[in-house]
């Protein structure tokens, strides 16, 4: 065992920049291997994504699946290796929009069978923070699958500006533009939710 | 907020916000709810490694079909699961007599007169509790089987209806005891930490970390357990003491030390459940246990059985000797020959009528010669590290070896250490965090709830059917409790065994889990609750991963410390 020479994927040498370079060098030569390692190394941060984009308890497994489908098949596309994780990124948000796109086309609306958001699988004792987190998936259900991405990358991945201009493809001025055309829907949007607002305004209070 | 127009090329989020009042405040709530999201998310658990070059070859039309067969199944077992919980519920429960209740807590009210009835629970399945005055009770959980209770204080003698599947357990102080259907009662005094079950029918286990492990009651017996002497008493129903005070004063006998120390031998067989010496409720304790006074006490027994039981005889009934002193992390370990107070085998029984529990059994395991002379901390595993074989020393650094830094982070820095060791002179020692705030990870848990060194193996290695053992100590708060899983990831599915619960700091343990052909993953109280995503079974035949997780139990959650692994293996 002593001998034995593995890749730490989970401990303090997990794989940082220089070793992107080499796993996007060992996907573009289609080698197994890689294909393994990119799932271990960059797979939680897919279902993370797709989870904020959907919300809690929606089923990720398949959408991840599809994003590195997706992403083994355009790895020749990638210019610069360093720029992996935008890259996936990207892939991942158009993954999860056209999975919107296309379950508002069949009328399936809503995350769940019956509407709800489902809670997280743990005790929750904020009652208030748990339905107005309900309410803020509701209010993102109605705005389009464009808004909702910018505002996932801008918002919950904290994605800077050029960076949510590359994840969607447009360049940096109209992804300023339709970051804050994005912004103003939704905030009409919470607007018109006087519970959502209250509280939003409320834990801004409370945390100044 | 700018217009896309305006403004320069700041590419952070706080360059971007600055424009009208009424644009930084758009900005700011929508901050908040991205606040919201982010602060109760719960982060995606581990899922299992897709055979991406079938899934490239294939295309989408395998996706296709694989949704449409997988929405089938889902709706097949939703309807199953529809026609079989249909109209079932969880038991309920209903109070009688004094008693003041508020939410889940009843307490038994003082009785007003000889003739007033007792405060009683009367659950839907017919279970009864009587509370006597002054008791005390939550109801902490109720499900389909039955219900956890948890007896604050006082006097309770429940009836349990017996039925299939019937799950009920009765926590008090520290110990638990388990029900399936029977009828005892329980008594428990915070005050002096004691606890007395008497059990008049059935079958319970009583588990607890002053236990040392789970026993087993039958019907006619009586334990008294003592959290402040470390004591346990299993004697005959039927004895003179008859309260948690009059039990007490009764001859007990030492709680069993850590019979890793003990270095006792393997029972015959291999020691038929799996027990190892040095895992909780093996061994002599276990023997010992079920060694019941009730059991022992036939009068004229003698022969090899009688000697069999001398040889595990308490010098509390040896008239003239010292009882044994209380198990403490001093405990002197005795490394060859008798102890200087065990009594002599060889010597004569004293009368049975010369203590009132003439034949209760000693808890302490027997001697034997150790290779090395051991410590509290070095040298834990005595004969066996002779005997058995580890494929990971860490007598040296090896290859491999981290901890989880995405869901469970409780557990960090492994190094290799000197001051502690099961076998040899190393050990892993890992600096450990537990706390229960902050975020909660995909299995709901707290991300410092749980720590877990992981073993990537150089080889995919089946497991089935064999048997992974691992040594662990931790250092900690007396009053920490813990809970120890050994995982093997097959594919990226970690399969994990049943937790070692209500570990206690101070000594080695021995975790040991044998793995079938398909086994399941995830299970209740386990620091990996949730199955994996739509799969519950998983082989373990091509394993690469092979991990001890740690999870903080118990009254004290928060704490810090070092845990110490070594010796792990597998045959």
């Amino acid at each position: 065992m002593a001998e034995s020479k593995v890749i730490l994927f989970d401990g303090p040498g997990r794989r940082g920049a220089i070793a992107d370079v080499e796993l996007v060098a060992a996907l573009r030569r289609r080698e197994p291997r890689a294909y393994a390692a990119a799932w271990l190394d960059l797979g939680p941060s897919v279902r993370r994504l797709v989870t904020r984009f959907f919300g809690p308890g929606a089923e990720t497994a398949d959408l991840a699946q599809e994003v590195f489908l997706r992403f083994f098949r355009r790895i020749d596309e990638l210019r610069t290796p360093e720029a992996l994780r935008g890259f996936l990124a990207g892939i991942c948000l158009g993954v999860a929009r056209n999975e919107l796109r296309r379950v508002r086309v069949r009328q399936w609306v809503r995350l769940t069978s019956t509407g709800e958001v489902p809670d997280p699988p743990a005790d929750a004792p904020d009652m208030e923070a748990r339905e107005a987190l309900r309410r803020l998936y509701r209010l993102l259900d109605r705005v389009s699958a464009q808004d909702r991405s910018l505002f996932v990358a801008r918002f919950l991945e904290k994605m800077e500006m050029l960076e949510v201009a590359e994840a969607h493809g447009i360049s940096y001025a109209t992804a300023k533009r339709r970051v804050a055309r994005a912004m103003t829907r939704i905030h009409k949007h919470i607007e018109r939710d006087p519970a959502l607002g209250g509280y939003l305004d409320g834990v801004g209070e409370l945390g100044a | 907020m700018r217009s896309g127009r305006g403004g320069g090329q700041g590419r952070g989020q706080g360059q971007e916000s600055s424009g009208s009042p009424e644009c930084v405040r758009v900005e700011q709530r929508l901050r908040r709810a991205a606040d919201l999201i982010l602060t109760r998310e719960v982060l995606p658990g581990p899922a299992p490694l897709p055979d991406f070059e079938r899934l490239l070859r294939r295309g989408r039309g395998g996706r296709a079909g694989r949704l449409v067969l997988l929405t089938g199944v889902v709706g097949g077992v939703a309807l199953a699961s529809m026609i079989l919980l249909g109209g079932r519920r969880d038991v309920s429960y209903v109070v009688d007599g004094p008693v003041a209740v508020s939410g889940s807590v009843v307490e038994a009210l003082a009785s007003r007169g000889a003739e007033s009835p007792p405060a009683r629970l009367h659950f839907s399945e017919g279970s009864e509790i009587a509370l006597s005055s002054g008791a005390r009770m939550r109801v902490v959980n109720r499900g389909l089987h039955g219900a956890d209770l948890l007896l604050e204080r006082g006097h309770a003698a429940l009836n349990v209806t017996h039925r299939a599947g019937a799950r009920w357990s009765v926590t008090s102080g520290p110990f638990t005891v388990e029900v399936v259907g029977t009828t005892f009662s329980l008594d428990w005094s915070p005050a002096d930490e004691r606890m007395v079950v008497d059990l008049t029918a059935g079958r319970v286990r009583v588990r607890g970390v002053s236990v040392g492990g789970p026993i087993d009651m039958t019907s006619g017996e009586r334990l008294v357990a003592s959290v402040r002497d470390h004591r346990v008493t299993l004697a005959p129903l039927n004895a003179p003491a008859t309260t948690a005070t009059a039990a007490a004063d009764a001859p007990a006998v030492a709680l069993a030390p850590p019979a890793d120390r003990a270095v006792a031998p393997p029972p015959p067989g291999g020691g038929g459940d799996g027990a190892t010496p040095g895992a909780p409720g093996s061994g002599p304790h276990r023997r010992t246990s079920r060694s019941s006074p009730a059991r022992a006490q036939a009068p004229g027994a003698g022969g090899t059985r009688r000697t069999s039981e001398l040889a595990l005889a308490s010098p509390a009934r040896v008239a003239g000797r010292p009882a044994h002193p209380a198990p403490s992390q001093e405990f002197p370990f005795t490394v060859a020959g008798r102890s200087p107070e065990s009594p002599d085998l060889s010597a004569p029984t004293p009368p049975a009528a010369a203590t009132p529990y003439p034949e209760t059994p000693d808890l302490r395991p027997s001697t034997f010669a150790a290779p090395v002379v051991p410590t509290m901390t070095l040298g834990g595993g005595g004969v066996f590290c002779s005997r058995e074989t580890a494929q990971y020393r860490f007598e040296q650094p090896e290859d491999g070896i981290s901890v989880a830094n995405v869901y469970t982070l409780a557990l960090a820095n492994p190094d290799l250490d000197n001051t502690h060791s099961w076998c040899g002179a190393g050990a892993v020692r890992l600096r450990a965090s537990f706390t229960d705030q902050g975020r909660r990870n995909y299995f709901g848990r707290y991300l410092r709830e749980t720590g877990q060194m992981i073993i990537r193996l150089d080889r995919p290695t089946d497991f089935t059917g064999r048997t992974v053992t691992m040594h662990v100590f931790v250092e900690g708060p007396v009053d920490a409790r813990f809970s120890a899983e050994i995982f093997v990831v097959h594919q990226g599915h970690w399969v994990g065994s049943e937790p070692m619960r209500e570990l206690a700091p101070g000594r080695w343990w021995t975790v040991k889990h044998t793995f079938k052909a398909l086994n399941p993953t995830g299970g209740s109280d386990s620091s990996n609750p949730l199955p994996y995503p739509g799969e519950g079974l998983s082989p373990v035949s091509a394993c690469n991963r092979v991990s001890l997780a740690i999870r903080t139990t118990g009254p004290r959650l928060n704490w810090t410390g070092a845990v110490y692994v070594d010796d792990v293996g597998w045959r």
